[in-house]
C-alpha cells in the first residue's frame, strides 16, 4: 500500500480485521446453508408439478443452487485472507513496538512517524551503529507491511463478485492430477489455473482437490469444508434410515410378525436379532464419525483460537482427517503430528487439542515466529494394541506421509519453513517407515514420543532432508510409560527403542509420569496413564517439543 | 515369523490383555471413577490458584489470558477409565516498567513451598526458568515460566491445570 507509515503499523487494530474475517466466514456458511436448503425443494418439484414449465423451473432452481455453491468459495477465501491479515498485522505491530522499546534502551528515540534520532548520551560510534541497524529493521518492517497489504488486496479483488456474479471458468474433471501425483507436478498444474478456474475446481471437485498434496492449504481447506458438510448431512440421513429400520424391526418383533419381514428365513426371529445387531454396529460407527465431524467443525469455527485449516478429510472406513492450527504455507515452523493406536475420526478431538497446545507452546517459546501444528490422521491407525503389533498400518501410511511432507514444501510461500514430524506411540512407527525408504522424508527434525520402535536399528537408518539424523532425530519415553514393556530390554515390538542410548539419536526429557503400579496395594491393576501424559501442562516434554519445533536446540532439556 | 518376533508379540499381547483387564480400576488420582468435580469446577479452581499466585507476587501486575482449554486425559488405547478430561489455563503476567522481575520466581516458590506444594519441574533451559508445583492434597498444579527474550524483554507466564475429572462430574451413562 503506497504511503503506509510506521505510525499506521504501530497503531493498527488487528481485531477489526478479525471481526471482518468472522463476518465473511459467517456469510460463507449462510450461503452454503441456503444452497443445501434448495436441494430438497428442487427434488420435490416433479412430485407436484409436471410439464415444460416445471422442467424449466427445476433447471433454474438448480442453476441458482450451483451459483450459491460457487459463491461459497470466494466468501471463505476472503475470510481466510482477512484472518491472515489480522495475524500478520498483529505480528508487525508487536515488532514495531519492540523496535521502539529497544531503541529507547539503546539511546535511539524512534518517533511515531518512524523518524529516529540519537539521544545526546548515545552520540558515539556504538550509537551510530545501533541507529543504522534500527533504520534497516524499520525499512524491512515497512516493506513486509506493504507486501501484506498488496496480497490481501489481491485476494479480496480476485474473489469479489462482479455485476454478473462470481465468475468461474470450467475445468475438465479429467485434467485434475490424480491422487498420488508428485506434489511438485500438482503445484505446477495449480499455478497454471486462473483464479476463476481455481474457484471452479474447488466448488465442483472438492473431493479431488481437498486431499491432493501440492494444492495450497487455503484451497484444500475450502474444498474439505465442502466435503465435511456434505458427509455430515449424508451421515445424519443414514443414521435416520438406520434408526427407522431398527424401530420397524422392533415393532414387527413386538407384534410377532418377524416371519413377514423374512418370509424365506428358517429362523425369522434370529434373523431379525442378527440384523438389529448389524444396524446397531453401523449406527454406533456413524455416531462416532459424526462426533469427530462435530469436533472438527467446532475447532474450525472457534475464532477465539488461531485459525484452523482442514487440510484433508474423508469419512470412509475409519475416517481420515488432517487439521492444521495455523496455515503451514505461511508459517516459519511447521510440526506434523502423527497420532497412534486407536486414533480415528471418532477420537479426533483430543488429537486436535494436542496440535493446539503445540502451536501455542511454540508461539510462547518463539513469539516472533509463526508456527503451524498439523494433526495428521492421514492413515488408518490400528484400532487396538494387538493390531499395533503389526507393521502393516505403518507401511500403508508411509507413502502418504512422505507425499504430504513433500506437498508442504511445494506449497510453502517464501523461504523454506523449519519442518518437523512428530509421532506418538504407533505414529512414530509410521514415521519410521516413511523415513527408511529409498528417499529421505522431507523434514528437518523428527520427534518420536513413546515409541514402540520405528522399524530400524538406529538413527542412521532414518533419512531426512534436514541432514544428519543422529543430530535431528529426537526421542523421549517417560520412565513409567507402559510402552517400555512392549518388548525385551531395548528391543521393542517394532525394533530398537529410539529413546535408548543404543539407538544413536538425541534423547530428551519428559516427566516420569504416573507410576505403572501402585505398590501400596498388591492387588492394584496397572495404570497406563503415563503413556498419555506428554501433552499435560507442566510436563517438561511440552517445553522440549516447543524448543525443537522452533529450532532452539540448545534449550532442550535432556 | 521368527521366534524373536513371536516372543515380542506375546509380550505386547500380554501387556494389552493386562490393560484391558485394568479398565475398571479406581481413578489414580485417589477417588473412584464414579465421582469427581466437574470440568467447570476444575477450571474455576485452576483460575483460583493462579489468582492466589498473582496475589503473592509484588503488586502492580495484571494477568492476560493466553490459553484456556480442556483435553482428554486418556489416549484411546490407554486402558484407563475413558472420558475424563483436565482443565488448563495459561496467563501472561503484564507488569509495569520497573517491576521487580527478578523477584517473581523466588517469591512464588516460597509461597508455594509454605503451602506444602511439591516441586515437579525446575529447569533452566537457556536463559529461561520453568518451575512447576503440585498440591499433593488435590492434584492441582501450577507453574511459572520466565522467558528471557533476545530483545531484552522478559515474558512471564502462570500455568495452571487440574487433575483428571469427569466433564459432568460422573462417568457418562
Amino acid at each position: 500500500m503506497a504511503g503506509l507509515t510506521f505510525e499506521a503499523v504501530l497503531t493498527a487494530d488487528p481485531a477489526a480485521f478479525r471481526t471482518a474475517a468472522t463476518a465473511w466466514g459467517d456469510l460463507a456458511k449462510a450461503i452454503d446453508d441456503q444452497a443445501d436448503a434448495l436441494i430438497p425443494n428442487v427434488k420435490r418439484i416433479p412430485d407436484v408439478w409436471q410439464g415444460d414449465a416445471a422442467t424449466r423451473a427445476s433447471a433454474h432452481l438448480e442453476s441458482l443452487r450451483k451459483e450459491l455453491d460457487l459463491a461459497y468459495v470466494p466468501a471463505l477465501a476472503i475470510s481466510q485472507a482477512l484472518s491472515r491479515h489480522a495475524d500478520e498485522v498483529e505480528a508487525l505491530r508487536a515488532q514495531a513496538q519492540s523496535l521502539v522499546a529497544r531503541g529507547r534502551g539503546s539511546g535511539v528515540t524512534i518517533n511515531p512517524d518512524g523518524s529516529m534520532e540519537l539521544e545526546p548520551s548515545a552520540r558515539n560510534e556504538w550509537g551510530a551503529r545501533a541507529l543504522s541497524s534500527f533504520v534497516h529493521e524499520r525499512d524491512e518492517l515497512l516493506k513486509a507491511a506493504a507486501r501484506l497489504d498488496d496480497e490481501t488486496t489481491r485476494a479480496i479483488t480476485e474473489n469479489t463478485a462482479t455485476g454478473s456474479g462470481v465468475p468461474a471458468a470450467r475445468v475438465d474433471r479429467a485434467s485434475v492430477p490424480p491422487a498420488g501425483s508428485d506434489p511438485k507436478t500438482v503445484k505446477a498444474w495449480w499455478d497454471s489455473l486462473s483464479p476463476e478456474q481455481r474457484r471452479f475446481v474447488i466448488a465442483e471437485y472438492p473431493d479431488l482437490i481437498g486431499n491432493l498434496d501440492g494444492v495450497p492449504v487455503s484451497a484444500r481447506d475450502i474444498a474439505n469444508r465442502i466435503v465435511l458438510d456434505r458427509d455430515h448431512d449424508a451421515l445424519v440421513a443414514r443414521r435416520a434410515e438406520l434408526e427407522a429400520r431398527e424401530a420397524y424391526i422392533r415393532r414387527m418383533l413386538d407384534e410377532g410378525r418377524a416371519a413377514e419381514l423374512y418370509p424365506n428365513a428358517d429362523n425369522p426371529v434370529g434373523t431379525a436379532i442378527s440384523e438389529l445387531d448389524k444396524l446397531k454396529e453401523e449406527r454406533e460407527a456413524v455416531n462416532g464419525k459424526l462426533r469427530g465431524i462435530d469436533a472438527i467443525n467446532n475447532r474450525l469455527n472457534d475464532d477465539t483460537k488461531p485459525r484452523a485449516f482442514l487440510v484433508g478429510f474423508n469419512s470412509a472406513d475409519d475416517g481420515r482427517a488432517i487439521v492444521s492450527v495455523g496455515n503451514p504455507d505461511h508459517a516459519d515452523n511447521v510440526v506434523t503430528y502423527v497420532p497412534g493406536t486407536g486414533s480415528d475420526l471418532s477420537t479426533v478431538r483430543g488429537d486436535i487439542e494436542r496440535a493446539d497446545r503445540m502451536a501455542y507452546d511454540a508461539a510462547k517459546k518463539a513469539p516472533g515466529e509463526e508456527t503451524a501444528a498439523i494433526m495428521w490422521l492421514g492413515y488408518d491407525a490400528p484400532d487396538d494394541l494387538l493390531a499395533a503389533t503389526r507393521g502393516r498400518y505403518a507401511e500403508d501410511g508411509a507413502d502418504d506421509l512422505r507425499r504430504f511432507q513433500d506437498g508442504l514444501r511445494a506449497t510453502h510461500e517464501g523461504g523454506p519453513s523449519h519442518n518437523v514430524v512428530l509421532g506418538h506411540s504407533y505414529g512414530t512407527t509410521v514415521i519410521g517407515h516413511s523415513a527408511s525408504g529409498n528417499t529421505a522424508l522431507n523434514a528437518d527434525d523428527l520427534i518420536l514420543v513413546a515409541s514402540p520402535g520405528v522399524g530400524v536399528a538406529g538413527a542412521e537408518g532414518l533419512k531426512i532432508t534436514g541432514g544428519d539424523s543422529t543430530q535431528h532425530v529426537w526421542a523421549t519415553t517417560a520412565k513409567n510409560d507402559v510402552i517400555q514393556s512392549a518388548g525385551l530390554d531395548d528391543n521393542l515390538v517394532h525394533g530398537e527403542n529410539p529413546a535408548g542410548r543404543g539407538f544413536g539419536g538425541q534423547v530428551f526429557k519428559s516427566d516420569d509420569g504416573t507410576p505403572l503400579w501402585d505398590w501400596r496395594d498388591p492387588f492394584n491393576k496397572p495404570n497406563p496413564s503415563a503413556h498419555s501424559e506428554y501433552w499435560d501442562p507442566n510436563n517438561v516434554a511440552r517445553d522440549n517439543i516447543a524448543s525443537i519445533v522452533t529450532g532452539n536446540y540448545g534449550d532442550v532439556i535432556r | 515369523m521368527n521366534f524373536t518376533s513371536l516372543r515380542r508379540r506375546l509380550v505386547i499381547a500380554t501387556t494389552a490383555l493386562l490393560f484391558v483387564a485394568g479398565c475398571d480400576r479406581d481413578d489414580p488420582t485417589g477417588g473412584t471413577v464414579s465421582d469427581s468435580m466437574t470440568l467447570d469446577q476444575a477450571s474455576t479452581r485452576v483460575e483460583e490458584i493462579v489468582r492466589e499466585a498473582q496475589a503473592a507476587l509484588p503488586p502492580g501486575i495484571e494477568l492476560t489470558s493466553r490459553f484456556e482449554g480442556s483435553m482428554p486425559c486418556d489416549d484411546p488405547d490407554d486402558g484407563g477409565p475413558k472420558g475424563r478430561v483436565f482443565a488448563e489455563r495459561q496467563y501472561q503476567v503484564v507488569y509495569p516498567a520497573g517491576w521487580p522481575v527478578d523477584q517473581a520466581l523466588p517469591t512464588v516458590r516460597q509461597y508455594w513451598e509454605q503451602r506444602g506444594y511439591k516441586v515437579i519441574k525446575d529447569h533452566q533451559p537457556g536463559g529461561d526458568r520453568l518451575l512447576s508445583v503440585e498440591n499433593p492434597a488435590d492434584g492441582f498444579r501450577i507453574g511459572i515460566e520466565i522467558y528471557a527474550r533476545d530483545s531484552g524483554r522478559t515474558d512471564i507466564f502462570l500455568v495452571g491445570s487440574s487433575p483428571c475429572v469427569w466433564e459432568h462430574g460422573s462417568p457418562p451413562a
